[in-house]
């Protein structure tokens, strides 16, 4: 019989492997919503998102919300799986740069670096 | 933060952290505003319990602080109300909030139907109900019905509009405003 730790592993690795099988098949964007980022307006963030989803007719781009990102002096923020399984963390969006962000990045394949938390923290 | 409903979709983030199966919010409002909310999650020890409040005590490995509960519980006693948590490990946790409707410290209550939503939208919610009260009058929305009809459209711009209407017409009806 296999330990616990051993059957938590194997079940890391199958989320891991059903994850990256989800997001091959599009772009997925989770707002983060811990209590910075829902203080700091991720709700409209998200609407955002989804606004402008349904707005261009994008049937291959999921959005959701995931709890506490870790990075609160960068809120709101959101990360983006590309159908490559790439993730991009977007950060201190606002409603105009969630636009930019599903116009240039999901429909044209632009990164905005400028907008990019990697980049922000040099 | 602006509004009841934020702060209360930032203390249900915690169930689901917490990774809760079902989901129980009630609002009860009267001369207060009674809140409880009853997650199956896993729950806390009773020296996990006693820190749970204090702001720089968290179980996340991603930031030092949790802040929510704090905040709730500062909320509470500006209001003169009342800030209660129980939980046992592997069990869940139940929390009871009273909060002084009119208190000069009470916050707006807010969107409540985007509250929902938000939550309802979360990939490892499996049940989520939430319930309003006000006198004899009572509003039930509960995750699981609208996810039977809906399916995966519920993440639509569309129906994200139409859950948060609802919810916040059936509250408006029930209050009578």
């Amino acid at each position: 019989m296999k330990s616990l730790e051993e059957l938590k592993k194997l079940r890391d690795e199958s989320l891991k492997k059903m994850t990256m099988r989800y997001v091959k098949d599009g772009f997925r964007i989770q707002v983060g919503m811990g209590t910075c980022g829902i203080a700091s307006g991720a709700r409209p963030i998200l609407a955002t998102f989804l606004e402008e989803v349904e707005k261009n007719d994008l049937g291959n781009v999921s959005v959701t919300q995931v709890g506490c990102m870790g990075e609160c002096a960068y809120e709101p923020m959101a990360e983006l799986i590309d159908e490559q399984g790439q993730s991009f963390v977007y950060c201190n969006l606002t409603e105009a740069t969630a636009r930019e962000v599903i116009l240039r990045h999901v429909m044209n394949h632009e990164p905005i670096s400028k907008l990019l938390l990697t980049t922000k923290k040099g | 933060m602006d509004d009841l409903s934020l702060y209360l979709q930032d203390i249900i983030q915690n169930s689901i952290t917490a990774k809760s199966s079902v989901i129980e919010c009630i609002i009860s409002e009267d001369q207060n505003i009674m809140i409880t909310i009853i997650d199956n999650g896993i729950g806390m020890a009773q020296e996990e319990l006693k820190k749970a409040i204090t702001p720089f005590y968290t179980t996340r490995t991603t930031r030092k602080v949790g802040l929510g509960l704090p905040m709730i519980q500062m909320l509470a006693e500006q209001t003169e109300g009342h800030f209660e948590i129980q939980s046992k490990k592997n069990e869940g946790t139940k929390l009871m909030i009273t909060l002084k409707h009119h208190h000069i410290d009470m916050p707006p209550i807010g969107n409540l139907g985007e509250m929902v939503y938000m939550i309802s939208i979360h990939q490892d919610v499996e049940e989520f109900i939430f319930t309003y009260e006000f006198k004899q009058k009572q509003y039930q929305f509960v995750l699981s019905e609208i996810k039977e009809v809906l399916g995966p459209t519920i993440g639509q711009y569309s129906m994200m509009k139409a859950i948060i209407d609802m919810v916040n017409k059936e509250i408006e009806n029930i209050r009578g405003v």
